[in-house]
């Protein structure tokens, strides 16, 4: 008798769980469940607390773009930009088969490391762009400023250094410019092109070539 | 901290994963109904209603998952990378993206989970996604300039009106809630009469 009692009180006790949970899990009950969490963050985090974190994340009028260009990056590596550190986020092997010059080989977990000092300009880069963007957004929203990410990462620099192609239908402006870009890509062992696949320079070393494809098979 | 832009996972657990989300993902867009264009359209004319309720419980879920996950220091939100803004090229792609779902009576997700179940209306509409996204590719140095136009930058809610995290979250979920509520009550006047 005591143990139907106790069956009783116990299936009673164990419908009423499944009845709360039923009302918890229902529209109306996971309503209530985000009211209550919203409201709870309200409490938290009240409307005349200045807004944290995210807030650092939208660049101030004026800050500089997020972005460096392969030109505008081999300009300052050529010109020892004071204070300019790159670094390569890729894969260790990726940056042993081909880097730019002068960067070092950072793991994306060990950028906390290598954070730039005051007065550094710091450069990351990986194969497109995409995961070095990110990082860069993060390093932004944390206060480092003179942080930027390759636009079209290690891509555009074999496109724009290591082979730029100059059109067959370019203007005399942009001729003129083509012949700086050129003679910079040739600094670093490029080989400038015109639109018809012919080297513009026909001393240029095959060596960048060969690298150019040897970074395009890994895209 | 998001794992894999911090190197936990490597580029093939990342994907391993990514194909698993997705496919997951997928499971519960066709479970949820959300495979059929005639289910999806339903928002249009006001009788089925689950587009909206699942996006804002997608959204309510996601943001006071990720507020209170900070709240407990388990999830640095700083490191969280935000897209930029771009005021008027978004809005034209809204409406570009708006027209092509009425029109298709599916969204890129769902075309994807109506084809995955051999419906044909869903592989028309991941045809017209490709062929959009080719188009795109080939005009993109005539759109450049208006692609890049207006920009915010990584524009959060909170930086904009200059209130803190929790006042957006509350505003939100409230909103989501009386979404909801409207939602069901345009349901009954609208579905009953439809049916």
């Amino acid at each position: 008798m005591r143990g139907d009692r106790r069956c009783r009180t116990a299936g009673r006790a164990g419908s009423a769980g499944v009845r709360a949970a039923q009302q918890l899990t229902s529209s109306r009950g996971l309503a209530w469940v985000a009211f209550l969490l919203a409201a709870a963050a309200l409490l938290a985090d009240p409307p005349g607390a200045a807004p944290d974190g995210l807030r650092a994340a939208v660049p101030a009028a004026g800050s500089p773009a997020l972005a460096v260009d392969a030109i505008a990056l081999a300009r300052w590596i050529r010109d020892a930009k004071p204070g300019l550190r790159v670094l390569d986020i890729r894969a260790a092997a990726a940056f042993e088969a081909y880097h730019v010059p002068t960067a070092r080989h950072v793991p994306r977990n060990r950028l906390d490391a290598a954070l730039p000092e005051p007065g550094e300009t710091v450069v990351l880069y990986t194969d497109d762009g995409a995961t070095a963007a990110a990082a860069v957004a993060g390093l932004r929203a944390r206060g480092y400023d003179q942080t930027f990410w390759l636009e079209d990462g290690l891509a555009g620099w074999a496109d724009r250094i290591l082979e730029p192609t100059l059109r067959a239908d370019a203007t005399g402006a942009e001729r003129a410019e083509f012949r700086e870009i050129a003679d910079l890509a040739r600094w670093f062992g490029g080989v400038p092109r015109t639109d018809a696949g012919a080297p513009a320079n026909a001393e240029a070393p095959a060596s960048a070539s060969a690298r150019v494809k040897a970074i395009r098979r890994g895209c | 901290m998001p794992f894999y832009e911090n190197g936990v996972f490597g580029d093939g657990a990342a994907l391993a994963l990514a194909l698993l989300i997705g496919f997951v993902f997928g499971w519960f867009l066709e479970r949820g109904g959300l495979g059929s264009a005639r289910k999806l359209a339903g928002q249009f004319y006001l009788t089925d209603m689950t587009v909206l309720k699942v996006m804002f419980s997608a959204i309510v879920t996601a943001m006071l998952g990720s507020f209170w996950l900070a709240r407990l220091g388990l999830l640095d939100l700083a490191r969280v990378f935000v897209p930029a803004t771009y005021v008027l090229p978004q809005i034209a792609g809204g409406l570009i993206f708006g027209v092509g779902f009425v029109v298709g009576g599916l969204c890129p997700g769902t075309s994807c989970v109506a084809a995955a179940t051999g419906r044909k209306d869903g592989f028309a509409v991941m045809a017209g996604m490709c062929a959009g996204i080719l188009l795109f590719g080939l005009a993109f140095p005539w759109l450049e300039t208006f692609y890049a136009s207006t920009p915010l930058g990584a524009a959060t809610l909170p930086a904009l009106f200059g209130v803190s995290r929790g006042t957006v979250v509350f505003c939100i979920t409230v909103l989501a809630l009386a979404a909801f509520f409207g939602a069901s009550r345009l349901e009954r006047r609208f579905g009953a009469s439809g049916a």
